[in-house]
């Protein structure tokens, strides 16, 4: 039976976690108080790592994209029949059987197109159709080629590559659509040193919610982020529409009463929302957040305006505008068209366990990392 | 179509481009585990734990000397695996696998696997009744 060692010799280590010895560890700094830059808590791939790394694996990236070229290829052959194009008339919105637009059903928060626009394109905002189609098709590509020196494990052996999912091509080169070179706007000073000060580091407190099992990584804001935290559930009622996301099964209720927000003393980590129709749009108002959530820098005083609108039979169009004069310098926006999920049309449990070994890990990474900054600054 | 495969066809020439781009990266890895510390392994899966956001394989090892140790190898989203057609009974204990990994930053027996594979080369997760892992392509949307 073949259980040999063919790379690198082992330790042979208990490493039973009791409750008391894992607080302990979560609330102590075992590196001190003089704290390294971001930069050296995490992997430093020299071109030289890179290549050892590729050496030391059984498979090249030709060798895994081959392993997944015809389910690939077949994918694309069908994606690009459905390119998503902003220019294009949209169809009536179907009607729920109380009169209003029916949202309700499985959609997915996805995309190849980046966040801000590349420099390449930063007088395009539009994609042609052909232009669309192939970076759609280098995506898929590249997804499907595993870089073993990734230092990460072989997505598309878990189904969480995008292209494995309904993803389509889009004629945007960038998903902000405001302002008009489709960039973040500008940090304020103030912004700057708040995002600065969210900086993970070896510390508990300085992970984020998402990483310590606290909320989803879906927002709000909803950006994409990868597959299987993208997956969303409209639920609607003549007073009420309820949105889940499987990221951490947070739930986002919006009245539609007409009420007021919460007094301000009220925070929260999803906000406090209220939406109203504007024709077939839902548009949600979204404010009160908690001072603790770290989104991009954000503010508790944060201005959220989101617009649902279902542009097709298997589209739901998501829009976002951001108004925060205390971190950004002008409002932005964002267009993401969400496709209506593949069966299994459902939702999974994503009760979050990340404190089993994963928050441990990180941060015992992170603290022996940290101590090699310091020996090494001190050597220097 | 002609016109599909003829972009195809560009696109697949452009393979050796895009090889050295860097995959997304994800919230967990880039501070526990170490690029300097890639390990080849076989091994016995001795538990399987699905358990969001991370699935963790614990894999004994037996080394040149006879040793045998326990080793625990991270990998992605149950959700994701459930969604494909895994259950908690596809993987077996007692499966002979090979895995492809980085070993953890701190130094103890666990690391993030970068391919788990049976030894005649089938991934571990993508084989059986999983929808769209035997090369069959996906429902059409």
């Amino acid at each position: 039976m073949p259980k040999k060692i063919l790379g690198f010799s082992t330790h042979s280590q208990t490493h039973e976690v009791i409750v008391s010895a894992f607080i302990l560890f979560l609330m102590t700094d075992a590196v001190g108080q003089d704290s390294p830059p971001p930069s050296a808590l995490i992997n430093q791939q020299s071109e030289q790592t890179l290549e050892a790394a590729r050496a030391a694996s059984p498979h090249t990236s030709q060798s895994t994209y081959a392993y997944f070229e015809d389910e690939a290829k077949a994918f694309i052959e069908n994606a690009i029949q459905y390119t998503w194009d902003p220019t294009a008339p949209r169809l009536t919105s179907k009607k729920t059987a109380w009169g209003d637009p029916d949202l309700g059903g499985y959609w997915l928060n996805i995309a190849y197109v980046p966040l801000e626009r590349p420099e390449e394109y930063a007088s395009n905002p539009l994609h042609t159709q052909e232009e669309a189609v192939t970076a759609f098709i280098q995506w898929t590509t590249r997804d499907a080629a595993v870089d073993p020196a990734t230092v990460h494990y072989d997505w598309t052996e878990f189904g969480m590559d995008n292209w494995q999912s309904p993803i389509r091509p889009n004629r945007r080169t960038s998903l902000i659509t405001s302002p008009t070179n489709g960039r973040v706007p500008a940090l304020t000073p103030e912004g700057l040193a708040r995002r600065e000060a969210q900086s993970r580091r070896h510390t508990l407190e300085s992970r984020g919610l998402y990483e310590r099992c606290i909320q989803g990584n879906q927002g709000p804001p909803s950006v994409p982020f990868v597959q299987n935290t993208g997956q969303a559930q409209i639920i609607q009622t003549p007073d009420h529409v309820i949105l889940i996301t499987q990221a951490n099964s947070d739930v986002r209720i919006f009245p539609l009463n007409g009420s007021n927000h919460a007094p301000e003393t009220i925070r929260s980590y999803l906000g406090d929302s209220r939406g109203h129709w504007e024709n077939d749009t839902l548009v949600v108002d979204t404010t009160n957040f908690h001072e603790s959530r770290k989104w991009n820098g954000s503010s508790s005083g944060l201005q959220l305006e989101e617009r649902f609108t279902r542009v097709d039979e298997k589209i739901l169009l998501y829009e976002a505008t951001l108004t925060d004069p205390s971190t950004w310098e002008t409002p932005w926006s964002i267009e993401i068209p969400w496709p209506m999920m593949d069966a299994p049309r459902w939702l999974f449990e994503f009760a979050c366990h990340e404190q089993n070994y994963g928050i441990i890990n990180v941060l015992r990474g992170a603290r022996a990392r940290a101590a090699e900054y310091q020996t090494t600054q001190k050597v220097e | 179509m002609a016109k599909t495969i003829e972009l195809l066809l560009k696109t697949m020439s452009l393979m050796s481009l895009l090889l050295t781009m860097p995959a997304q990266a994800h919230h967990s890895f880039a501070a526990a585990y170490d690029e300097n510390k890639p390990l080849n392994m076989e091994g016995v899966v001795t538990k399987v734990e699905l358990t969001n956001p991370h699935s963790w394989l614990w894999v004994d090892i037996t080394s040149e000397d006879g040793t045998v140790t326990n080793w625990g190898f991270e990998g992605g989203p149950p959700v994701n695996l459930f969604r494909n057609g895994v259950s908690k009974d596809s993987l077996p204990e007692g499966s002979e696998i090979r895995v492809f990994a980085y070993q953890a930053k701190s130094g103890e027996n666990k690391g993030v696997a970068v391919f788990f594979e049976y030894l005649d080369g089938r991934k571990v997760f993508m084989g059986g009744s999983a929808p769209g892992a035997d090369g069959n392509p996906r429902p059409n949307l």
